[in-house]
């Protein structure tokens, strides 16, 4: 019984897909209006509980369940919830969106409803196998999900390169998994550094071909360079309700793999994973930044701009400190809540008859939509660092994590990374704000429950930026148990 | 006695919540917009004088202080409180809003209370800035500052609005960041970021070396130096009256400021082994930049540069001090901060002053350009008589703010040596050359152009700003005293800090 109870958010997930495949199965015998009302409700209820029964966990069963394949322990639960609630608000961001564009059945549900599945496996899994069917879920469904608009050649074209590429890393890791599985005999998470200080700490050279491959697969997954290929073809190509969902969940799966796998299964290894995961992050930071300059296409530069944050959340996992994965995991979440109001904007504009493609369709965006520059400006700044803005204590959480273990210059060299990654976020301010339109007609939107939630989102960035302490503390208490 | 509020919370809370009114106000109701931005600025201005009142003399500790728990997993606390060195800036800060206020009143168009919101905003920010006594609560309104200054000079400034907005932000932007990262180190190292305990912490000479570079690249963007100059003058130009009033008095003020609350007393050794450095770019800045100054053709930009002269005297005032020697050496030393400081004060009037009649014409013809000028005086007899009192404040003159400054550095100075003291010297004939032939090609002479001499004189409103700052420039000129007297304790505090090797 304990078990069952362990799984319960999981549970959730797998009963509304199956529940909203069953409802899309109706769709001959009832009415289509019902179905538009009644699938997205019910996807909302199945995440909105899985949410509620894993923030209602309390510690009392804390440990390994399954025959040690599902780990609850407090960092799996604030996962579970950050994820739940992600994929709530990408839900209420895209769903008339989707409406609107022919989109919206019980395909994208049921599909979003099975990543988060697959995320909610990485986060609990406490076995190499579990992991690795919570990554295949995943991203099957991703992939899915990029081409769920047939009509769109360049939708079907980043799928494509997408899929290839994804499966070649799904190879990798399997290789690298099935390697570290021959050395030390075990699957499990929690045995995995007790085997491997047993074979003297894994000086063995297969241990490292072993980690590299792992670390090669992991980098894809998070669309770290120099394994960034799909990231700016896949925001660009999808549909925008689709990029959004891909720019934040599996974020919150990445840096759980990266935690489970490395941090704690691979911990002896250490010294073999640090300098390359340091290296793959100094590089990401370098690439994205450097490529996002030249951009023109917004969804593009969003792009680079992401594989520039998974390179300072690298960062903080490459220092192997505690104090560095606490940082990691609350840059995540905070990346995680500044992109999604990015995108979401980008749909609360396309509502209003602005579809932003190039940078420049957002010119002489104040005039027009005062309110939702507004809160794109705060998305920007808090992107770049600046105070008072949430996204300038996450980078402060990761500089401190360096300072804190003598890396100063890879410090210098971060900030000196976010002032180049100034200079493309504050040109989407600049084109927002200071190039002038002419009159512009609005194709007027009435507000509803998207636009509310976006509006506390956004203020939510100034709000936690002069508060940035409770955040920090639950991410903290998260790693600490 | 004044009653015990936390006044500097208030200082700091109250524009800023003025500021968000006005930006949820939009453009709704215009004239409303103004008048509440006008009265919020006043009393922000009010509660500083209360703190001027409320404010001990005499005493180099923290005044006013204010300390809760902000993020307990750093230790960092909202911790504020003021000396006498932040206390005449805090005064200063409010003084300005409430000018740029009245400048702005009539003549921003395009989103007036967006205008006025992120002025109040800034003054928040700003008033943070000098009352905050912890490392990261100094850095986050440090930071903050710059995305309303961004605003202002690329939605409401000139034509090449764009370029100047960029470079300021990035130039300021990247010389900030090193300063986060030693701001950072030393929190890791204290176990805390409470700049007092910086201030206190032993460190070897290597350490301040690096944390010394890391301030410098942040203050001596802000001040400017010379070489990191070369945003001021474009930013300067493309600003809107109102930015280029802000950026002269109070935001150069506050590089020259970090370098008094943080390279001065957490890096002392590192100040006396690069003291000669700053001694030389200061005095680059005096002289060179003095003679750049006589070459421009944009009135703008010609104050601008003045500006930097002027900051230049402040830097040597700071750093000559470690050359001093002799039985007068302390006196010295302490006569040149205290010169440097007031001529911070003073520049601030007197740049403010300047800027502001810029705007007068400004508003009048739309053009920065000198050459338009010539015989102002005979259309605009009033303001052509301001104009030239506050040029020649700026130039120095005894009987002005400008003179006091400029005299305790240049006496200091030549403690430390004669030559340098000299050179300094120098500004005083490069300084009229160049403020005085401004004012020669602009306001006397006969018309050349047509439009000058239908230009109507400076309007109520006009008078009102100029005059409120010919009371400061003429009283603090006349009788110095309230100002020296505020901060002689906190200088004395400081040279004894500056002095005091560090090294364990």
């Amino acid at each position: 019984m304990m078990s069952m109870t362990a799984i319960a958010p999981e549970a959730w997930i797998a009963g509304g897909a199956l529940f909203v495949v069953l409802l899309e199965a109706l769709r001959p015998f009832v009415k289509d209006r019902v179905l538009a009302w009644a699938i997205p409700a019910s996807t909302l209820v199945a995440l909105g509980l899985a949410a509620m029964t894993a923030s209602f966990w309390r510690g009392s069963s804390q440990g390994v369940f399954f025959d040690g394949t599902l780990v609850v322990d407090p960092l799996s639960r604030l996962l579970v919830v950050a994820v739940s609630v992600v994929a709530l608000l990408v839900v209420i961001y895209s769903v008339g969106d989707l409406e609107r564009h022919d989109l919206g059945h019980g395909e994208y549900y049921a599909l979003l409803l099975t990543a988060t599945l697959g995320i909610l496996a990485i986060v609990t899994g406490a076995d190499v196998l579990v992991l690795f069917l919570g990554i295949e879920l995943l991203s099957l469904s991703l992939y899915a999900m990029v081409s769920i608009d047939r009509e769109r050649a360049i939708a079907a074209e980043a799928a494509m390169k997408y899929f290839f590429l994804g499966a070649i890393a799904s190879g990798i890791l399997l290789y690298g998994l099935s390697l570290l599985y021959g050395l030390s005999g075990t699957l499990s998470l929690v045995t995995l550094p007790r085997m491997i200080l047993g074979l003297g700490g894994g000086d063995h050279l297969l241990f490292f071909f072993a980690t590299t491959f792992v670390i090669v697969a992991l980098a894809f997954k998070f669309g770290a360079a120099p394994f960034h290929m799909w990231v700016p073809d896949v925001y660009e190509g999808s549909p925008t309700p689709i990029t959004l969902l891909v720019a934040t969940i599996p974020e919150l799966g990445a840096i759980a793999l990266f935690v489970r796998l490395l941090v704690v299964g691979l911990h002896p290894l250490m010294s073999q994973w640090a300098p390359l995961v340091l290296g793959v992050a100094i590089l990401s930071l370098l690439i994205g930044n450097l490529a996002a300059l030249a951009q023109s296409n917004f969804k593009r530069l969003l792009a680079y701009s992401a594989i520039a944050h998974v390179g300072f959340i690298l960062l903080g996992i490459a220092t192997g400190t505690i104090e560095g994965e606490i940082a990691a995991i609350y840059y995540t979440v905070i990346y995680v809540s500044m992109t999604l109001l990015a995108f979401g904007l980008l749909l609360a504009l396309r509502a209003r008859g602005r579809d932003v493609e190039s940078l420049d369709d957002l010119a002489g965006l104040s005039q027009v939509h005062p309110w939702w520059s507004l809160l794109m400006l705060f998305a920007m700044f808090s992107l770049a660092g600046v105070p008072p803005f949430i996204g300038f204590w996450a980078k402060l959480a990761i500089l401190r994590a360096l300072l804190g273990n003598g890396e100063a210059w890879v410090a210098v060299l971060a900030v000196v990374m976010a002032v180049v990654g100034a200079f493309y976020y504050l040109r989407v301010v600049k084109i927002m704000y200071f190039d002038r339109i002419a009159n512009e007609k609005s194709v007027p939107a009435p507000w509803g429950v998207p636009e509310i939630v976006l509006s506390v989102n956004g203020c939510a960035l100034f709000v936690l930026g002069l508060m940035p302490d409770a955040l920090w503390q639950l991410c903290a208490w998260a790693v600490h148990h | 006695m004044i009653p015990a509020w936390p006044w500097l919370s208030l200082l700091i809370g109250f524009p800023v919540a003025g500021g968000l009114v006005l930006l949820a106000l939009g453009s709704r109701a215009p004239s409303f917009a103004r008048s509440f931005a006008l009265v919020t600025s006043i009393v922000a201005f009010a509660l500083s004088v209360i703190v001027w009142i409320g404010f001990r003399d005499g005493t180099a500790s923290m005044q006013f202080v204010e300390r809760i728990g902000w993020i307990p997993l750093l230790h960092a606390n909202y911790h504020l409180g003021i000396d006498g060195i932040s206390l005449p800036f805090l005064v200063l800060t409010t003084f300005s809003t409430v000018l740029v206020v009245l400048a702005g009143w009539r003549v921003i168009e395009y989103k007036q209370a967006a205008y006025f919101a992120a002025f109040l905003l800034m003054e928040g920010f700003m008033n943070g800035v000098f009352a905050a006594l912890d490392g990261l609560l100094f850095y986050f309104f440090w930071e903050a500052m710059l995305i309303p200054m961004f605003l202002i000079i690329g939605v409401w400034g000139g034509p090449r609005r764009i370029y100047a907005s960029f470079k300021f932000f990035l130039y300021t932007f990247l010389g900030s960041v090193l300063m986060l990262v030693a701001l950072i180190y030393l929190g890791v190292r204290t176990g805390s970021y409470d700049l007092l305990a910086f201030q206190r912490a032993p460190l070897g000479l290597g350490t301040q070396i690096w944390l010394f570079i890391a301030f410098l690249l942040a203050f001596a963007v802000k001040v400017p130096m010379w070489p990191v100059h070369t945003w001021l003058p474009d930013a300067h130009v493309e600003a809107p009256t109102g930015g280029s009033v802000i950026l002269a008095a109070i935001m150069l003020k506050m590089g020259a400021y970090g370098f008094l609350r943080l390279s001065l007393p957490i890096a002392p050794d590192a100040s006396r082994y690069f003291s000669g450095l700053m001694v030389a770019l200061s005095l680059v800045a005096i002289v060179y930049i003095g003679f750049v100054a006589l070459v421009q053709t944009d009135m703008k930009k010609l104050i601008a540069y003045s500006s930097i002269v002027h900051m230049g005297f402040v830097t040597l005032g700071f750093f000559a001090l470690f050359f001093m020697a002799g039985a007068s050496a302390i006196e010295a030393a302490r006569m040149g901060i205290q010169g440097g400081i007031f001529q911070m004060i003073s520049h601030g009037l007197v740049a403010a002053a300047l800027f502001l009649c810029v705007g007068v014409l400004y508003d009048r013809l739309h053009s920065r350009d000198i050459a338009t000028y010539g015989g102002v005086a005979r259309s605009m007899p009033v303001f052509g008589a301001l104009f030239v009192f506050f040029a020649m404040a700026n130039v120095g003159l005894p009987g002005t703010s400008g003179f006091v400054g400029e005299f305790q550095v240049i006496l200091a100075t030549w403690v430390a040596n004669p030559w340098w003291s000299l050179l300094a010297a120098l500004n005083l004939v490069i300084g009229a050359g160049f403020t005085l032939w401004l004012i020669k090609r602009v306001v006397f002479g006969p018309i050349v152009n047509e439009p000058v001499a239908k230009l109507p004189d400076v309007t109520v409103r006009e008078r009102l700003f100029l005059f409120l700052l010919v009371i400061p420039v003429l009283l603090f000129g006349l009788w110095p005293a309230p100002i020296l007297d505020v901060m002689r304790a906190s200088v004395a505090h400081l040279v004894h800090q500056a002095l005091m090797s560090k090294i364990p």
